[in-house]
């Protein structure tokens, strides 16, 4: 029997904070609803905000003055991942469903993701999961992917890029490309792509909506119904706001791990790379390879990739490194896990503890 | 206590095991010390940070008592027995290589049992070896582990 998805359209320009308190209604009310029906939201945000994810660190990630300058607002995502910067032209995509229908949450996600997928396929753009979190369209990424289990549901986040403000998110986000200066731009350009990048003046946002509902009902193997949001979804939605997404508490409830950013020089076959590496505590958040090259050849974004979420620890980065890096014919994995670890160790044991800043809640905002 | 590869991940024997939340369970004086077990490692992926309860919350088995954000998962941290936490390793939560590369010495939490046959229902003994070997078996089939 074909399930029911509840489909909610029409919303842009939202706020982060009513944004994110829907999005999380919608999967509390689906744990709690005995239909097993599955709601899609697709939206856009108020030029522009920033969402964090769960664990990010406030301050580590966003250029607080700058934000405040733009007022740009900035608020945080109950999926993980990284910062992301969203408003008119990136496209939101929340689905809520129940954690029945899958053997695991990250089979579910593979499914989230196949129905993304499916969608730039109607479109005309062919692309594909890579790593964990994003879908990429030949080596660029053009949605970033999120997931958080509550209770008997499952709440799967995407952020399509229908188009992107580069110099704004460089501004913004404390990224390791942010320090390449004027390679920024085109770093960035190297790693992601958007839909009017893909299909230039075909790019239409509506027609981008119909896809992805159509891609969702055939994944899900569901029927789209068009109905107002439940008084039940409602009333959680503003709940959520008041208690959760408007509050200053919820902003910087960040993870724990001191965050950091240090670098090191490797040696290989096509010259001397330089790795700059984001981290919080032992986790690797990011990794960007800049070199003497016009563009960062296809199997070193590979290795950003495949660093994201390592552990910073000799072995099991090198263990990780074997197992998935088609790179290695490029670089020694001993010797490239070795090089990490030094450097991590040289800046981590100079690195005078720091109170206020950075990783914890600047002073001005704790009172 | 006695450690035994199995599909390629460390077992031990003297150990409790719960299959529906991945975890290990030692249990001394009625004080059940709890981490994931290295299959649940492999599948959650790296645990990039982890957010527990406040000591004195009572919970009940399957109950949530924090949330994780992992590499292949953000979510729940579910209690595999009944009872109070009476403990978080604060340590272990901040060593996240030591949590990956010793995972029975990286306990994360520790609950005053309050449902002592609970452990009836955990795996056990001879059974540990088997189970664990079904346990990979269905991650493979579910595509959640590689082959």
């Amino acid at each position: 029997m074909m399930e029911e998805m509840q489909v909610f359209l029409g919303d842009s320009g939202v706020s982060s904070a009513l944004g994110l308190a829907f999005d999380e209604a919608m999967v509390v009310e689906t744990g709690r609803s005995e239909t097993g029906r599955s709601m899609l939201r697709i939206y856009s945000y108020a030029d522009h905000c920033v969402l964090l994810g769960r664990f990010q660190r406030t301050e580590a990630e966003v250029n607080l003055d700058e934000a405040k300058n733009r007022n740009i607002s900035i608020n945080r995502r109950s999926t993980g991942g990284g910062a992301i910067l969203m408003g008119n032209d990136q496209i939101g995509v929340a689905f809520a469903i129940s954690s029945d229908r899958f053997a695991s949450a990250r089979q579910g996600f593979s499914r989230f993701a196949d129905a993304v997928i499916g969608a730039l396929e109607i479109i005309g753009i062919t692309a594909a999961l890579r790593g964990k979190n994003d879908i990429e369209v030949n080596g660029k990424k053009i949605a970033g992917l999120g997931f958080y289990q509550s209770g008997r549901a499952i709440l799967f986040h995407a952020s399509l890029l229908f188009d992107l403000d580069k110099e704004l998110l460089l501004s913004l986000l404390k990224v390791p490309l942010a320090k390449l200066g004027a390679h920024g731009l085109q770093a960035i350009s190297d790693r992601t792509t958007t839909v009017i990048g893909e299909l230039g003046s075909d790019a239409s946002f509506q027609r981008v909506q119909e896809a992805l509902i159509d891609s969702f009902e055939r994944i899900f193997e569901a029927k789209s119904i068009y109905e107002g949001a439940s008084d039940a979804l409602i009333a959680t939605s503003r709940d959520l706001l008041e208690e959760k997404y408007a509050t200053t508490n919820w902003l910087f409830e960040g993870g724990r791990g001191a965050c950091g950013e240090f670098s090191t020089d490797i040696r290989t076959a096509i010259g001397t790379l330089r790795l700059v590496i984001a981290n919080q505590g032992e986790v690797i958040k990011s990794a960007v390879v800049t070199g003497d090259f016009n563009s960062a050849p296809r199997e070193l974004i590979e290795l950003e990739e495949v660093l994201r979420w390592a552990v910073i620890d000799e072995t099991l980065l090198t263990r990780r490194i074997i197992k998935s890096l088609d790179a290695s014919k490029v670089l020694d994995p001993m010797m490239l896990s070795r090089a990490i670890c030094e450097s991590y160790q040289n800046v981590h044991q100079k690195a005078e503890p720091r109170r206020i800043g950075s990783c914890y809640i600047p002073e001005e905002l704790t009172s | 206590m006695a450690g035994i590869l199995v599909e390629g991940y460390e077992i031990r024997t003297g150990l409790f095991y719960d299959d529906a939340t991945d975890m290990w369970v030692e249990v001394q004086d009625g004080i059940a010390h709890i981490g994931y077990d290295p299959l649940g490692l492999e599948i959650n992926g790296t645990l990039a940070q982890l957010a527990m309860a406040g000591t004195g919350k009572e919970v009940i088995k399957g109950d949530t008592i924090g949330t994780l954000e992992a590499e292949k998962f953000v979510g729940p941290i579910q209690s595999p027995v009944s009872g109070t936490l009476v403990e978080v390793n604060e340590a272990a939560m901040d060593n996240v290589s030591k949590i990956h590369a010793q995972p029975y010495d990286s306990w994360l939490f520790a609950i005053a049992m309050s449902q002592p046959s609970e452990l009836n229902d955990l795996i056990s003994g001879d059974d540990i070896v088997s189970a664990f070997e079904s346990r990979v078996a269905a991650y493979r089939v579910k595509g959640v582990l590689a082959r």
